[in-house]
């Protein structure tokens, strides 16, 4: 019996380990998915992805901004939601405020994703920029995400509507960086 | 016998190691639980709607209830209690078996009630829990063997698909890539770039291209360069948590290194027995 048991056991761990190493050739891919059937069929998340930082990292830093419309309509300026820690030597054994940074890190990815789905579903020959958001949009959930964490935050009374923007900054150091640029921009929502 | 540790001891060693990171992640989900209540950007109210899907009737007020602050500050104080207890010893051998697989169970309930914002340490530490619950709940004499050379060769892919997937970008290669990493305030200093060149990050790059590619060596190199290849990933994980903030890839991935000179052991006794098979 308990050579059957091991038997099943091994073949378990094999066909796990097998996925895995096929798995990585998606992450890692350049081009067309490989595999793509591993991801597919993964409904619990048990093959991870080991390919951190590539092969195309973040190499800037995103920022998410809000801005208010008063009542009396002027707009007031732009705020940054979530603030980036500078590095700090305690970060080396405690870093809590990493979980807020790759939240915003993770939700932008899936932004940018969902921009991508909707751009490529546009009209033909009328391609949907970064700045302009496609109708329906504002029901995706990474946008929903973003636009309820900047309409939750504190704020002075009188504020009538509210709206979000992304902007990267950095880029090369050997150039002096990139002055922060918005690279999305959200309707504005009423609080 | 070429293996440092016998399976128990590997088996609790990589548990430990990887409790402490549980609980430095614990304590952390902590430092950030006002993120967790519905303002917050953990708020359960618009995580649920995650593939438009929101259970409704008794199950959806059940979930909601749960997963809703302050109640789901459960989940990281069981974690805590939980890797606490494992890191402190549990003798009993069912008893261990329980509060790892309840620990697992509460590991992945964590990602199912914030599906966002897990790092690779993250990843890491739940396959071990995952792993070792299995290995210990299976009434086996290898079970537990399996678990723990299961959990070394993930180690070794780990390390070889992170370094095989940069090998595949130029910038990677010339080192311009970590540089612009190690750059940005997310992940690095902006402060890094006036002090480091060039010409020295191409060389950290190629030198950690180069350890990365080649980790799944550690198995059959000899015994000092198999040393020096893990210490070579300590240096590299502690680096990471100073420069990156990448704090509890220290713990979950030297939870990997008993597995994985488990793993050696192993494969050298396979090769000595294969040899005086075909000399004998």
């Amino acid at each position: 019996m308990n050579d059957i048991i091991d038997a099943l056991l091994l073949i378990f761990f094999s066909a796990w380990l097998i996925a895995t190493i096929l798995g990585q050739w998606n992450a890692a891919s350049h081009r067309r998915e490989r595999f793509p059937w591993v991801r597919r069929y993964d409904r619990f998340g048990l093959i991870p992805t080991w390919t951190f930082f590539a092969p195309r990292p973040a190499t800037t830093d995103i920022h998410l901004l809000y801005r208010d419309k008063l009542a009396v309509g002027a707009m007031t300026p732009w705020t940054e939601a979530i603030v980036v820690e500078p590095r700090r030597f305690l970060h080396i054994v405690w870093n809590p405020s990493k979980r807020q940074r790759k939240m915003v890190s993770d939700t932008v990815g899936a932004l940018f994703r969902d921009l991508s789905v909707y751009s490529s579903g546009a009209k033909r020959g009328k391609r949907v920029g970064p700045l302009r958001i496609p109708k329906d949009f504002h029901t995706t959930w990474p946008y929903l995400i973003l636009l309820h964490y900047v309409s939750s935050l504190s704020r002075l009374p009188g504020c009538a509507a509210t709206q979000f923007a992304l902007f990267r900054s950095g880029g090369d150091p050997e150039e002096g960086g990139a002055e922060p640029q918005p690279v999305f921009i959200s309707a504005l929502h009423t609080l | 016998m070429n293996r440092l540790l016998d399976t128990e001891s590997s088996l609790l060693l990589i548990e430990r190691i990887a409790c402490i990171g549980v609980i430095v992640s614990s304590i952390e989900w902590w430092g950030i639980a006002p993120q967790l209540s519905n303002k917050g950007l953990f708020s359960w109210d618009v995580l649920k709607l995650r593939r438009g899907g929101i259970l409704l009737g008794p199950l959806g007020r059940l979930v909601d209830k749960v997963f809703e602050h302050p109640v789901v500050l459960f989940i990281p104080t069981a974690r805590l209690l939980l890797a606490s207890w494992l890191v402190l010893g549990v003798q009993s051998a069912v008893m261990r078996a329980v509060m790892i697989a309840a620990l697992s169970a509460m590991t992945r309930l964590l990602y199912v009630r914030v599906p966002l914002g897990h790092d690779g340490s993250d990843q890491m530490a739940s396959l071990i829990l995952l792993v070792s619950a299995i290995g210990r709940s299976i009434p086996s004499p290898q079970a537990k063997s399996f678990a723990v050379i299961f959990i070394g060769l993930q180690g070794c892919v780990a390390y070889a698909a992170a370094g095989w997937a940069k090998r595949s970008a130029e910038g990677w290669r010339s080192g311009a890539l970590l540089q612009k990493i190690l750059t940005t305030s997310t992940y690095g200093a902006p402060v890094i770039g006036r002090y480091v060149g060039r010409r020295a990050f191409g060389l950290l790059s190629k030198g950690l291209l180069t350890w990365q590619c080649t980790f799944p060596l550690v198995l059959v190199l000899p015994e000092r360069l198999a040393y020096l290849s893990l210490a070579c990933g300590v240096v590299f994980h502690v680096a990471n948590a100073a420069l990156m903030g990448l704090n509890t890839f220290v713990w979950s991935f030297i939870a990997t290194y008993p597995a994985i000179l488990y793993t050696r052991g192993v494969a050298h006794e396979l090769v000595q027995a294969l040899w005086t098979r075909i000399t004998v």
